[in-house]
């Protein structure tokens, strides 16, 4: 009896080990498995198909009974000129011009496991599958699902799709839309602005390649064998995330490191070997940087994949894995690796493991990796000329931001569904551009340690979580008191823009009865835009003396008169550039004298570039 | 063995004076130089001015302007080019007009420096008289304005032989990122560019020079003389292009060089007013050197001719 006890204790010791052994997350804390898979999954090189089997587990976290599920069947996209997708994208490209290189997903059978056949009751809709339920599914019930598909890989465009012997493998099985708590489900076809939102599960994806094919994939390698008919299957495994891609390369080589406990794989084109080490040391940097700044990465692996493919293959993030295009041999001077790197990277902790809306809320994670890349390319490289340091061309990732924000600045506002703005460029202004100049302008508010404090709490908050717009405001708040949440809504929810000016200054002298000479000093600032921020104004006189005065913006107009000494110098708005999102930072500043040496340099310049100008257009 | 020493010794010697002279012909003719420098500086002068009164207001009174003085500072460039958007759209068609008419004008312009040239080299005497000058920009404005317009159809085929040249190197060392620039593909490629883009060059002053000789003459039997004189005498009229293409390569890197010493020194008025000198002088410079170019080309056009009617007259 002793003896079996004894035995029974090792054995129920050995199985609980087993089960709470992760190979494939780092940490004891887990997401929550709402949406998990099984996949098998063949890859036909030669057709460019894809056939495969997977066992959906879904578990209904809605307060309601459900008695439809909705899946998303992203390949569809590729189907034909009138899906959303194409519709919305409207460049010129192959695939819309010949149906060879379009593709699909065909469903083969949808049921539930041990249970009723599905595949007849199924609706289809573009990229968006209907499947009503024999039975309702109660709050906290499982479901599994057995679905067979097959997948027509169009030719590489948007993320997906075969390019020569190459592909990359994304969007590509019937995946489960996300349900919210008040029983509603939240599934959008594809759009061409926005990118994806779902649950968090346990992938287990067996793969079948030729043998002499190299993947790159979500999760860690668990187990790799050799078939009887020249393939191989490679078995992966993703703990505690909310998607699956793969890319696949008979070129690919392999460069792997190992930084702060992460295992760093780099599947490259063997004509980007030169750029292999300085992406590996990209890599390196953003991992232990931003794991220091926002709170530890989660997985114990991180996987990148040179893509080389162009637009559809592009730079893109995935759950421990991103996608990237190296330079052949790029100037050290011009940090374009870096800051698709560091971008990227920055995903895997806004996308990856905070999972906002995308669809939604793109501003949540694409802002913000924009803001994150930045903080990077500062630390590396400085903060003048971190992207581009060549010939005197000075150019920081701070100046990129505002000038892609320029290309659209009133359209729409940062708060909107992905698909509902303007253009591209206006897409990109706000969701990209504005949100990082919104979190600059809040970092030179709050300092650099606060401010990693405040992303720290918000990380620590909603990982493995769906952070919405009022959770962001509301830990802002908590930091920041309600002033700047006022701030912050008119630039979330409104499309005004900032824009403060000195508008005039002068000393005027004061009749004394005393024999000491004064001045009435007066500064008038206007704010020239909508957005009201609190400014400060510095007002420097012919003596040295300096004085501080705080307006708080509320009025379009403000005059500060005081008694001074000695003449006034300059007046500036915002002396210490906090106001990231000031759309004119040249009307900021006054001088009582002009600056005459500037502008004789800037003409003298100007005269003798256009006069060599003049000597080039007259070799006709 | 060695009369072929000789000869690359007698070709040396022809360059070499051709090249002399030119100098001192240019140099006879200096009110050419001013001519030159004067329409640089005229139809510089109109496109900065607009481009001064967008500066004055943006920067003459900012006191981040100052940054300009130590390196460029491109947020403040930034947003002066996002303010001044709709003046600098409008300035851009501006700037495209005044080209197109500085190209005319320049067009009209080297009627009189050739015809000038011409004269000096001919008829060993300084013709430095406005009236004969402008007499001859009249004259020659339409050849030398058909002449433009071929140059532009020789620069269309370089192009496109440049880009065939580049296909099939690319197609023998394979794909080659743009970056590559130390590669030794590259650096052919860089090559093959460079002497297309002289050859063209030279071609079009050698179409100048036969147009001047032969002024009534049918636009294609010039074209024809032109391309006979550079085919017989390749070497020659090539090696003299090289020698006044290093030449000015030379003065060019000396010139970077001071300037990136003086540019070094703190900015201070006097300073920056002494960059400006060195650059007008250097504008006046490169004016003086393309009339060498001209001059030291007509010389070596009338050497060859000479000899090649002696030896005519001596059959």
């Amino acid at each position: 009896m002793q003896a079996s006890f004894s035995k029974l204790l090792i054995v129920f010791f050995l199985l609980y080990s087993f089960s709470s052994f992760n190979i494939c997350s780092s940490e004891e804390e887990h997401a929550p498995q709402i949406a998990s898979y099984e996949i098998d999954v063949k890859l036909d090189t030669q057709e460019k198909k894809l056939g495969g089997k997977e066992i959906l587990t879904f578990i209904n976290t809605s307060h309601k009974s459900i008695d439809t599920l909705f899946l998303h069947l992203y390949p569809n996209a590729f189907q034909s000129n009138t899906t959303t997708l194409m519709k919305e994208s409207d460049f010129s490209d192959r695939i819309k011009r010949r149906p060879k290189y379009r593709g699909f997903m065909k469903i083969e059978m949808v049921g539930i496991s041990l249970g009723s056949d599905l595949t007849d009751k199924k609706i289809i809709d573009e990229t968006i599958m209907k499947l009503p339920l024999p039975n309702s599914l109660p709050p906290r019930g499982k479901i599994k699902l057995e679905i067979g598909f097959e997948v027509e890989l169009p030719r590489i465009f948007v993320r997906m799709g075969y390019y020569g012997e190459d592909f990359m493998i994304s969007q590509w099985f019937p995946k489960m839309a996300v349900l919210g708590e008040d029983g509603n489900w939240n599934a959008h076809q594809y759009h061409f602005n926005g990118e994806f939102f779902a649950n968090f599960g346990t992938y287990d994806v067996s793969i079948t390649v030729p043998l002499e094919y190299v993947i790159g994939a979500t999760g860690c390698l668990v187990k790799e064998y050799k078939n009887t008919d020249s393939t191989k299957t490679l078995v992966f495994r993703a703990e505690d995330v909310h998607d699956f891609a793969w890319a696949a390369s008979p070129d690919y080589q392999l460069s792997k490191r190992v930084v702060d406990g992460i295992e760093v794989n780099f599947f490259y084109k063997p004509e980007h070997e030169k750029a292999m080490d300085r992406i590996m040391d990209d890599a390196e940097f953003a991992l232990k940087y931003y794991n220091s700044c926002f709170g530890k990465y989660h997985y114990n692996h991180f996987t990148m994949v040179d893509t080389k493919i162009g637009l559809g293959g592009g730079a893109m993030e995935y759950p421990t894995l991103i996608t990237i295009f190296p330079s052949r041999v790029p100037p050290e001077n011009i940090r374009a690796d870096a800051l698709i790197v560091f971008h990227e990277i920055a995903h895997q902790w806004w996308y990856g493991m905070v999972a906002s809306n995308e669809f939604e809320e793109a501003w949540l994670d694409e802002g913000f990796a924009v803001y994150s890349q930045r903080r990077a390319l500062e630390e590396r490289f400085g903060k003048r000329a971190n992207l581009i340091d060549l010939w005197g061309i000075k150019l920081s990732d701070l100046d990129f931001t505002r000038l892609s924000y320029f290309l659209d600045l009133q359209s729409d506002p940062i708060v909107k569904n992905s698909w509902e703005f303007r253009n591209y460029l206006s897409y990109r202004a706000n969701v990209y551009s504005k949100t990082s100049l919104i979190l600059e302008t809040l970092r030179n508010y709050l300092g650099e340690e606060r401010m990693d404090e405040f992303l720290k709490e918000y990380f620590r908050r909603y990982k493995f979580k769906h952070p919405k717009t009022q959770d962001f405001i509301q830990v802002v708040g908590e930091f920041t008191g309600d002033n700047l949440i006022f701030v912050l809504e008119q630039l979330l929810f409104g499309t005004g823009v900032c824009d403060y000016e000195v508008a005039s200054i002068e000393s005027v002298p004061l009749e004394n009865e005393d024999k000491r000479r004064r001045y009435r000093t007066r500064v008038e600032v206007r704010r020239l835009g909508e957005v009201v921020i609190p400014v400060d104004v510095l007002i420097e006189l012919e003596d040295g003396g300096r004085i501080k005065h705080t307006w708080d913006g509320k009025e379009r107009w403000h005059e500060i008169e005081i008694e001074t000494d000695s003449k006034i110098r300059s007046a500036v708005v915002d002396p210490e550039n906090k106001l990231a999102l000031d759309i004119n930072v040249n009307n900021n500043s006054l001088t009582a004298k002009s600056c005459d040496s500037v502008m004789m340099k800037l003409s003298t310049q100007c005269l003798f570039w256009l006069e060599i100008w003049m000597h080039w257009i007259t070799c006709l | 063995m060695v009369s072929n020493k000789r000869f690359q010794k007698r070709i040396m010697r022809i360059i070499l004076t051709s090249f002399v002279e030119g100098i001192s012909n240019v140099w006879a003719n200096r009110f050419l130089i001013g001519m030159m420098f004067l329409f640089r500086l005229v139809f510089s002068l109109i496109l900065l001015s607009p481009l001064y009164l967008m500066f004055s207001a943006s920067f003459a009174t900012n006191v981040k302007a100052s940054n300009f003085l130590t390196w460029f500072d491109l947020s403040l460039f930034i947003d002066f080019v996002y303010h001044w958007r709709k003046t600098l759209s409008v300035y851009f068609l501006m700037f495209i007009l005044v080209c197109g008419l500085a190209m005319l004008v320049f067009i009209f312009l080297s009627g009189g420096f050739w015809g000038t040239l011409r004269d000096l080299i001919k008829n060993r005497e300084q013709n430095s008289k406005m009236e004969i000058f402008f007499g001859y920009c009249g004259k020659y404005f339409w050849g030398m304005f058909k002449i433009s317009l071929f140059m532009i159809v020789l620069y269309f085929i370089a192009l496109f032989l440049f880009l065939f040249l580049s296909v099939i190197l690319s197609s023998i060392t394979g794909e080659a990122s743009w970056w590559e620039i130390t590669s030794w593909h590259m650096v052919v490629k860089f090559l093959i560019a460079i002497i297309l883009f002289f050859l063209v060059n030279m071609s079009g002053d050698y179409l100048r020079i036969f147009l001047v000789e032969n002024f009534g003459e049918r636009f294609f039997g010039v074209v024809g003389k032109t391309f006979r004189f550079l085919l017989t005498n390749l070497l020659k009229t090539l090696s003299l292009y090289y020698l006044l293409s290093i030449v000015l390569v030379v003065i060019i890197f000396v010139y970077l060089q001071i300037y990136g010493i003086m540019n070094g020194m703190p900015q201070t008025g006097f300073f920056i007013f002494l960059i400006f000198m060195v650059q007008q002088i250097f504008v006046v410079f490169r004016s003086f050197y393309r009339l060498v170019f001209y001059s030291s080309q007509l010389v070596l056009h009338d050497k060859i001719s000479n000899k090649e009617a002696c030896v005519l007259e001596a059959k």
